[in-house]
């Protein structure tokens, strides 16, 4: 039984008269918890990072991205979530987090601390 | 001979046991008693295999929303996918946790006679319920695989499946509402929602040709029981032959509309080059494209996956599946000396131009070392899978002929 981990039917029993019943089944899942952060960084694009991408996805979708992605394929993806997708922030902020995310995903060096 | 760069040793399943793993220097991720992955072959391909609701382990895409990808060995167990082996994949990050099918309700409205709002049980009797066999297969399937790579879910080959879906055609739901003059496309959705004010709800569109055609169905069941809750519990839009975003699942809403369907998920997203190649020259942008349709033609060796030791002079059954969107297959055939001769293989017994079709050779490695097999596949339509891979910037519809590199000992 263990694949029905984390699903539960849930049948109530609503009584309309003597004789008749009805079953309301709900079926509900829990999902398992995310285990993957985006990594840490001390370039102002992180925190911007951790506040605007994880609000629609997890960090897994960044993590198994190709590590070969340029900074300027990195902003026309952030661009896409700003004017695409409705993330809310400003055309610097989506170059910080660009910057961030070339550098710590990809291959470009950064910037020395 | 120009194959594709593939490492040998890949695309088998490892379990990397935490002391193991650190004790050989290969990990300083957390300690993890038995973490097991699954290695797809492209860099950064290794995947987690983590449990679901109703799912055996499959590898983790994405945890939200929900993407999860089937082991591609799970595609030698048979030519139905199972339930709880069947590929998961959302859009959009507020999904449906929890659905009463006693008080779901399916509306269909717009340019209709009459409204509905239709129980399950209603749904169920609108008439004789149809069962289809047919291929479900996300759009980037095999996106992974795409040089130079592309943006989006790194997928392997596995964001496909083919199972029996039960339930009523489509044609007979919009009959029972009645359609006006004028009706040009359907659109449909699900429960899924966005967080974000901005973002796009994910709504999809069929022509009223197709949508009238008989093909579509509404179904509730999937090989036989309820469709698991992270395929679309409890009604799921089927559109045989058809990529799977337009599968809509937590099916809720249909509309019938007088023109052209513009919402970005049909207008923006979801297209593909319009050409016959559905392909550009990387980094390049297409002048004019289309909506995703059909599934283009298909072929893979099940029975072996790359990596695989096979004996010198000895006879072994390969076995494999091949599909396409609908044109029935009508051959397909393996090649180990990249591609001067091509055998053939012998078909299984067809249970459906939409599903996965079984095929089976006897093939004798000749000599010892690393052995590209290819294999490739052709329909009664004549189309037939190209030897290279064209490239779109989304990833979409990767077809070419597929390699594996088996080592003969």
């Amino acid at each position: 039984m263990k694949y029905l981990t984390g699903i539960q039917k849930v049948v109530g029993v609503i009584f309309l008269s003597a004789s008749s019943l009805v079953f309301a089944e709900t079926l509900t899942i829990k999902l398992p918890a995310e285990t993957t952060r985006l990594r840490v960084s001390n370039m102002p694009g992180y925190h911007l990072a951790v506040q605007n991408c994880l609000i629609c996805h997890s960090a897994d979708y960044i993590e198994y991205q190709p590590s070969d992605m340029q900074e300027k394929q990195w902003l026309a993806e952030v661009s896409k979530m700003q004017h695409a997708f409705g993330a809310v922030m400003s055309d610097n902020e989506a170059k910080a987090i660009a910057a961030y995310l070339a550098v710590t995903y990809g291959n470009k060096v950064g910037p020395s601390q | 001979m120009k194959l594709n760069d593939e490492k040998p040793i890949l695309n088998r399943r490892k379990f990397l046991k935490g002391l193991g793993a650190i004790a050989a220097g290969l990990s300083l991720a957390p300690l993890r008693s038995k973490a097991a992955v699954e290695t797809l072959n492209f860099g950064n391909g290794t995947r987690q295999l983590v449990t679901y609701p109703q799912k055996r382990p499959l590898m983790l895409i994405t945890a939200r929303p929900p993407h999860l990808e089937t082991p591609f060995s799970t595609f030698n167990e048979g030519l139905i996918t199972p339930n709880d082996a069947f590929f998961v994949r959302y859009h959009l990050t507020n999904i449906p946790t929890s659905i009463n099918a006693e008080t779901y309700r399916l509306k269909i409205g717009g340019l209709v006679n009459k409204a509905l709002s239709l129980s399950i049980e209603e749904l169920k009797k609108l008439g004789e319920p149809v069962d289809v066999i047919a291929v479900n297969q996300c759009a980037g399937n095999s996106r992974g695989f795409s040089l130079p790579r592309v943006f989006g879910a790194q997928l392997g080959n596995g964001s496909m499946g083919n199972a029996q879906w039960t339930g009523i055609p489509l044609k007979t739901v919009l009959q029972k509402a009645g359609i006006k003059v004028g009706a040009k496309q359907v659109t449909f959705r699900g429960l899924d929602n966005a967080v974000l004010p901005g973002t796009p709800n994910f709504v999809k569109a069929l022509d009223i040709d197709h949508a009238l055609s008989g093909e579509p169905l509404i179904a509730w069941a999937m090989n036989g029981s309820d469709i698991p809750f992270l395929n679309g519990y409890p009604i799921k839009l089927i559109v045989p032959g058809y990529f799977g975003t337009y599968w809509i699942k937590h099916l809720s809403e249909i509309e019938v509309i007088d023109h052209d369907f513009d919402g970005f998920f049909m207008k923006t997203a979801y297209r593909l080059p319009d050409n016959d190649c559905l392909c550009v020259v990387p980094g390049n942008v297409a002048d004019k494209t289309k909506p995703i349709g059909s599934l283009k033609i298909r072929s893979f060796i099940t029975s072996l996956q790359g990596g695989a030791e096979v004996q010198q002079g000895k006879a072994i059954l390969l076995r494999g599946i091949a599909f396409d969107g609908g044109g029935y297959i009508s051959a397909v055939e393996i090649s180990d000396d990249g591609g001067q001769h091509w055998q053939a293989s012998s078909l299984d017994k067809t249970v459906g131009k939409y599903s996965f079709q079984g095929w089976q050779v006897n093939w004798t490695p000749k000599e010892k070392g690393v052995v590209a097999l290819q294999v490739r596949a052709r329909n009664r339509l004549g189309e037939q899978q190209p030897s290279v891979s064209s490239w779109n910037t989304s990833g979409y519809a990767r077809h070419a002929v597929e390699t594996i590199s088996v080592i003969v000992v």
